[in-house]
């Protein structure tokens, strides 16, 4: 058989890929800082049940859920333009490429991790609450010091998951023409015509990444244990 | 000095209070005794303002106000006269003991964090949970998370503590060690209003008996009177269920 | 550039006609993936060794490799070795008339059953160990235990969390799109290459997998609902 494999290859494609880890990572940043508060907003607003608007959630997130990213990220990049242009007159054609790609990432996290906070936030107990309100403190007070920081425990680990989730999502960048880790392994396969080395190593960044954000979501969640786990003095 | 006129209180078409009305002094201990459903926890619960009463007026102390219609001020000022007792203990489990007592201390009185925590230890001591001082609430049995609640609402020094059904969530052998403490509140002088199906402690401790059914007081008076001679029909036939005069059956 | 109805609707037209490739990718996956899922956590459960040890190393890492790159990956290595197994196996084709829809049968396979296996390995857990030893205790084997006792019971508790796994199989369908099996959106995009228009494509594509994610689900959570009571027997 043909000799598709070369380490020499690997050594040479690896300082070419390596720059590129950092798209990733800002794709899952900005997905990870907006979409975090656009899904606290989500969850408030659905909590509250407020009629039409709590329609249009369920419709939106029901869309996130149930279609792929790959789709989302195409509407997004051939709709939203055309969308802006209709109703508010902006013009975001010049947009990078990258743009779509994080308004994709953002919107579809708003939905997910909506329903995640808002799941986190309803399994707090009423008497969490009424507890807070028994000792005098206000709405807000009970919110912030009681209902939010068991909510925030009970969510780590599926918090987690979904960080992982998008972090893998970022691979379908390259459908774009984003220059990310697999476009360029891309773009090196093309030039060299060796393409295999590049998607190996890719592989190798996306599950070593994937093992220690699985391993940081586990030591955040032993740290908010409220006593649960293990011995306490 | 506390005066419930005329609460009453819906939930869909269940009317839960038809017209209920309650004094009670300063020093005084009520309790409230009860079929389950006979809307003695809810009129607990509307004092509070954990549910929002349709009608009525309550005062404690100088103040008066419509229940119905009350401004988050007033229902934060009001509060701020009470301590309440959960039955499930409603202890903030993000927070260890000292903190569940500290928290109302410093963030709902705005008492100085040292002033606080001294006054937490007190309480802490005076049920003796001192050595729980650091635990989480799932590290400590439900008596021991009782004992925090109750020093949590008696640290706060209360014109009234309300004691919603305190034991009826504990293993039987733990129901008097609280039963103890509770009556430690008593003695005291705290006003309290207790929900409670412990009868001995009732005529122990209370100074006052009021018996509901349906939504309504049907009998009120001093333990001995309303235990061994209700004048109501209702309050018998309650009374022998829970109180049989002599045992069935000899072990 | 315009959104037009017209072009939607023969685009939609188009994604419909493959929606029955969509379908079998995804009930392959599925289907391999709950049977091999299931050996593999029963395998983890009962630590059978060297195999357990071997699955557990290769489930953690492969949960770290995105489907895309897996499928990109596995693409390469088809279009590399396809005339050398051919000719190995002395299979009577040619190389052009093999299709690489196996690619992506494999790798969404593959990827269900380690998600699959995690979720099962989840619901084994909750059942309480004391069903075991009552199982050993009135005469039945390791296997009749497994069989007749803890797999009904943790076969409700693992439906939730299939559901979601069979959402997100549905979803990797869509990644195969990449290296060019005609399946629901490359059909889709069949009209959008004549019009250079390629909203519609996108559209269409994503209503016909909002539709089947939306019947799928609904049917499970049917299951799900009947099978609630055995749920909440085991869980409390």
């Amino acid at each position: 058989m043909k000799n598709i494999f070369s380490w020499d290859r690997l050594w040479k494609v690896i300082p070419q890929l390596n720059p590129y880890i950092g798209v990733s990572f800002r794709i899952v940043l900005s997905g990870l800082v907006f979409g975090t508060l656009l899904g606290l907003a989500v969850a408030v607003l659905r909590i509250k049940k407020i009629l039409i608007i709590n329609q249009i959630l369920s419709v939106y997130i029901s869309f996130m859920r149930g279609t792929s990213m790959l789709v989302q990220l195409m509407i997004i990049y051939y709709g939203l333009p055309l969308l802006l242009k209709g109703t508010i007159g902006v013009d975001i054609n010049s947009w990078d490429k990258l743009m779509f790609v994080k308004a994709t990432f953002i919107l579809n996290e708003g939905a997910f991790l909506g329903e995640l906070f808002r799941a986190a936030i309803e399994s707090v107990p009423a008497e969490q609450r009424e507890a807070g309100y028994s000792i005098n403190l206000t709405g807000p007070q009970v919110f912030f010091r009681i209902v939010l920081p068991q909510a925030v425990k009970t969510a780590i680990p599926a918090y987690g998951v979904d960080v992982i989730g998008m972090f893998h999502n970022t691979s379908i960048a390259f459908t774009l023409g984003v220059i990310d880790l697999v476009g360029r392994a891309k773009t090196i396969g093309i030039g060299t015509g060796h393409l295999i080395e590049a998607y190996v190593y890719v592989a190798f960044i996306y599950i070593i990444v994937s093992i220690i954000l699985k391993l940081l979501f586990y030591l955040l969640d032993r740290k908010f244990t409220f006593g649960t786990e293990g011995t306490v003095h | 000095m506390i005066e419930i006129k005329n609460i009453k209180k819906s939930f869909g078409k269940n009317e839960v209070l038809k017209d209920v009305s309650l004094k009670v002094d300063k020093g005084e201990v009520v309790v409230l005794l009860g079929p389950s459903g006979s809307g003695k926890t809810t009129l607990l619960r509307c004092i509070n303002f954990l549910e929002k009463a349709d009608e009525g007026t309550l005062t404690i102390g100088e103040d008066t106000v419509e229940l119905h219609k009350i401004s988050n001020k007033d229902k934060r000022k009001l509060r701020g006269k009470t301590g309440f007792v959960f039955q499930n203990y409603g202890l903030f489990k993000n927070k260890t003991a000292i903190q569940n007592i500290t928290e109302g201390l410093i963030v709902g009185r705005k008492i100085p964090k040292a002033e606080a925590i001294k006054k937490a230890e007190e309480v802490l001591e005076w049920v003796g949970m001192s050595d729980k001082r650091d635990y989480y609430p799932s590290k400590l049995s439900g008596g021991q998370q009782q004992r925090i609640g109750i020093a949590r609402a008696v640290a706060l020094d209360p014109d009234v503590i309300l004691f919603d059904e305190p034991t009826s969530a504990l293993d039987p052998e733990l129901v008097g060690e609280i039963l103890g403490v509770i009556k430690k509140v008593a003695d005291k002088g705290i006003t309290m209003i207790v929900v409670t199906h412990e009868m001995a402690f009732a005529q122990d401790v209370a100074d006052k008996v009021v018996f509901m059914d349906g939504g309504v007081v049907v009998e009120e008076g001093k333990p001995s009177d309303v235990f061994y001679h209700p004048k109501e029909e209702r309050t018998r036939q309650f009374l022998s269920r829970i109180l049989p005069e002599e045992p069935d059956y000899y072990i | 550039m315009e959104f037009e109805y017209g072009n939607f609707k023969v685009s939609f037209k188009y994604g419909m006609e493959y929606l029955h490739v969509t379908a079998k990718i995804t009930f392959i996956a599925l289907f391999f993936g709950v049977v091999i899922g299931l050996v593999v956590a029963v395998v983890r459960h009962y630590k059978i060794p060297v195999i357990s040890q071997i699955l557990t190393v290769f489930v953690t890492l492969y949960q770290g490799l995105p489907v895309m790159v897996a499928l990109l990956i596995y693409n390469l290595l088809f279009s590399f070795y396809i005339a050398d197994i051919i000719r190995i196996l002395h299979l009577n084709v040619q190389v052009r008339d093999v299709d690489n829809i196996v690619v992506a049968y494999f790798t969404l396979s593959l990827a269900a059953i380690t998600s699959i296996s995690e979720t099962f390995r989840g619901a084994f857990v909750s059942v309480e160990k004391t069903q075991y030893e009552a199982g050993h205790a009135v005469g039945l084997s390791k296997l009749q235990t497994l069989r007749r006792i803890i797999i009904p019971q943790m076969i409700p508790v693992a439906i939730p969390g299939l559901i979601n796994n069979m959402v997100g199989t549905i979803k990797g369908t869509s990644l195969v799109m990449t290296i060019g099996v005609m399946e629901v959106m490359n059909a889709s995009l069949i009209p959008c290459s004549r019009t250079y228009s390629f909203l519609e494509g996108y559209v269409a594509a994503a209503l016909i997998y909002w539709t089947f994610t939306l019947v799928l689900e609904t049917i499970a959570r049917v299951f799900e609902k009947r099978t609630k009571c055995y749920r909440e027997n085991i869980t409390n």
